[in-house]
């Protein structure tokens, strides 16, 4: 496989994830940022809980069996509000 | 005063089950009503609906909430809505309610809304009939929302919708999905309704706050953006 070839193949793996973290019946999700850097692959996010982070890093690694996958998906604060926003 | 707590996308299910509640338990002390801005379920199934009942019902405030698109994913959305309900949430959708804030009566109109982008830069009902029919139903929802703000009867109005009403809440999120994101329909509709205060969820990357062109506060609600359990508004 030529570097055009490859290239536009990982395009389309791309998108495919990105559809299959969407469409997923376990996983609905749309704000994953897939990158690489050097070959590895970097997944960034924000979730609700330490099981969804496992199970889109297990997506990501099924749609790239050969690659290195780093996870920095961090899971969304729920704390109280410090303080009210005066909107009047 | 009136403080209005309000959190969108909190994307229930079984393995977020009690997240928020430490944080809803003294929710009294600190707003007078708490708004769900949609998206409160994964996929929107029966079973994900007891859990954001049980994580939000039962607290000692009015809970006003309207459904988002992945509330609608299962096409049970009738079923979320009774599942709600059945747990004393208020679940809105082109119709608004009144809630009594320490004597002050504040009225809450709610519709999901829908896409199309903004304006100059907008979708338009021409064409194919798919995409004629992806305009016309956010048309519906922006004119059930205005008419919705129009019939409460209070000095006070909040207009509490899914998608958002103006692009300065979307900044963050890609240009290109701004079309899917939300609609200047919905800003006309809150200012033409007479809206004191506009808040909205949907938009995950997007920023905090904006204002519609006749100059109504935006609050974009979205979990991932507020970072906290909800946000608290005093007006």
């Amino acid at each position: 496989m030529n570097m055009h070839d490859e290239s536009k193949h990982d395009e389309y793996a791309e998108a495919e994830l990105q559809r299959c973290l969407a469409e997923g019946e376990d996983l609905s999700e749309q704000g994953i940022d897939v990158t690489r850097h050097n070959g590895i692959v970097v997944v960034r996010g924000e979730v609700e809980s330490a099981a969804r982070r496992d199970a889109i890093m297990r997506c990501v690694s099924d749609n790239f069996p050969d690659k290195e996958v780093r996870c920095e998906i961090v899971l969304i604060p729920v704390g109280t509000p410090a303080e009210a926003e005066d909107v009047s | 005063m009136t403080r209005i707590a309000a959190v969108g996308d909190v994307h229930m299910d079984f393995d977020v089950l009690g997240r928020f509640r430490p944080a809803l338990e003294n929710l009294h002390e600190h707003a007078d009503m708490l708004l769900l801005a949609g998206d409160l379920t994964r996929h929107g199934t029966a079973q994900e609906a007891r859990c954001v009942a049980e994580e939000f019902g039962g607290l000692r405030v009015p809970v006003i909430a309207i459904l988002g698109n992945h509330d609608y994913h299962s096409d049970h959305e009738v079923t979320v809505t009774r599942i709600l309900c059945e747990a004393g949430i208020h679940v809105l959708e082109g119709d608004a309610t009144v809630v009594d804030c320490q004597g002050v009566p504040v009225g809450i109109a709610g519709a999901k809304g829908f896409g199309g982008g903004f304006a100059g830069r907008c979708a338009s009902a021409f064409g194919e009939p798919q995409m004629k029919a992806f305009v016309e139903h956010t048309e519906a929802s922006a004119e059930r929302l205005s008419r919705a703000l129009k019939e409460v009867d209070t000095e006070c109005k909040i207009a509490l919708t899914h998608y958002s009403p103006v692009p300065e809440t979307l900044l963050g999120e890609p240009l290109e999905i701004y079309p899917f994101l939300g609609s200047y329909l919905l800003a006309e509709a809150i200012d033409r309704g007479g809206a004191t205060l506009a808040i909205h969820g949907h938009a995950h990357h997007g920023s905090p706050r904006g204002t519609t062109p006749g100059g109504v506060r935006v609050r974009n609600v979205a979990h991932p953006v507020i970072r906290q359990a909800y946000s608290v508004f005093s007006l």
